[in-house]
């Protein structure tokens, strides 16, 4: 019968045990060699850590110095006399005033 | 249950940078890309390097595959092209070195047959058609289906039914009549 398959086994690639393997590393082997024109891909925000940490501290000083600023401007008045800046009522400051305008008197 | 994956898939993961998944296709397509090429060139060692540099040349340029579910067809269309071109430069270097001698080499009785049968067997494909010989070599060395050859050589089934009954034919004649 004429359409029987034929017997090409002596062609077959594989009549050499490995023939495949080697096949297959070869191919590997000289596209290891090459630059790789398919890089990992590691998605589309990639990058943007690397931009993260010094936008951040950016941002991070700036606000201290405007939070600084602002304190200054917006905050208490600086005390006046070391009784104020240690915290003495305003109504005992007035009398430590005048003793001590008193004693000194009294001193010269 | 090991699930294979589809060529798609492995074209997909290998443009994503897995060179594994690429290792999968050429185990996959190796057999098909050398029967091609053996088919052109005519030659063990030519058609293996023909065949590996058709792998690496579809690595390179596999984001241009247009279809990855038909990276079968799309890589072997690529081994008929590099072995065309291939023939061509054998038949120049053979033209340049025409007086050039090979060295004979020993080799064990067995291997020696095997080779002779090589040898009339590349002789007789030789007498075919290349598309003849494409397909007699998909068809009963690589047993692809009429489907199969038909995608993967961008033929219709009935035109593979066809060019394998004529080689098939053909081969047996050839074979039945003492080498000289």
């Amino acid at each position: 019968m004429t359409d029987e398959p034929l017997d090409l086994t002596p062609l077959d690639p594989d009549r050499d045990d490995g023939a495949a393997d080697r096949f297959v590393a070869g191919v590997m082997n000289r596209i290891a060699a090459r630059p790789d024109p398919h890089p990992v891909s590691i998605g589309p925000l990639w990058g943007a850590a690397s931009f993260a940490t010094p936008i951040a501290l950016a941002a991070t000083v700036i606000l201290t110095i405007a939070a600084m600023a602002l304190s200054r401007r917006n905050g208490p008045a600086a005390p006046e006399t070391v009784a104020e800046s240690i915290g003495v009522p305003g109504e005992f400051r007035g009398s430590l005033a005048a003793n001590a305008t008193v004693s000194g008197g009294e001193r010269r | 249950m090991t699930v294979t994956p589809t060529d798609e898939q492995l074209v997909h993961a290998t443009l994503a940078g897995d060179q594994a998944s690429f290792a999968l296709l050429v185990h996959r397509y190796r057999r098909a890309a050398l029967a091609r090429a053996l088919a052109v060139v005519a030659d063990d060692a030519e058609a293996e390097d023909v065949a590996q540099e058709a792998f690496i040349q579809a690595y390179t340029e596999l984001a241009t595959c247009r279809d990855p579910a038909r990276f079968g067809p799309w890589l072997l269309t690529s081994v008929r092209r590099r072995a065309l071109n291939r023939i061509r430069s054998i038949q120049r270097r053979r033209a340049v070195a025409l007086d050039d001698t090979v060295p004979a080499t020993a080799e064990p009785a067995g291997e020696l047959d095997r080779r002779e049968l090589r040898g009339r067997l590349h002789r007789a494909l030789a007498q075919l058609s290349l598309i003849q010989r494409e397909v007699v070599l998909l068809a009963d060395l690589e047993h692809w289906s009429h489907a199969e050859i038909a995608a993967g050589l961008g033929i219709s089934v009935l035109m593979s039914r066809r060019h394998l009954s004529d080689a098939r034919r053909k081969l047996r004649t050839l074979l039945d009549t003492p080498s000289p």
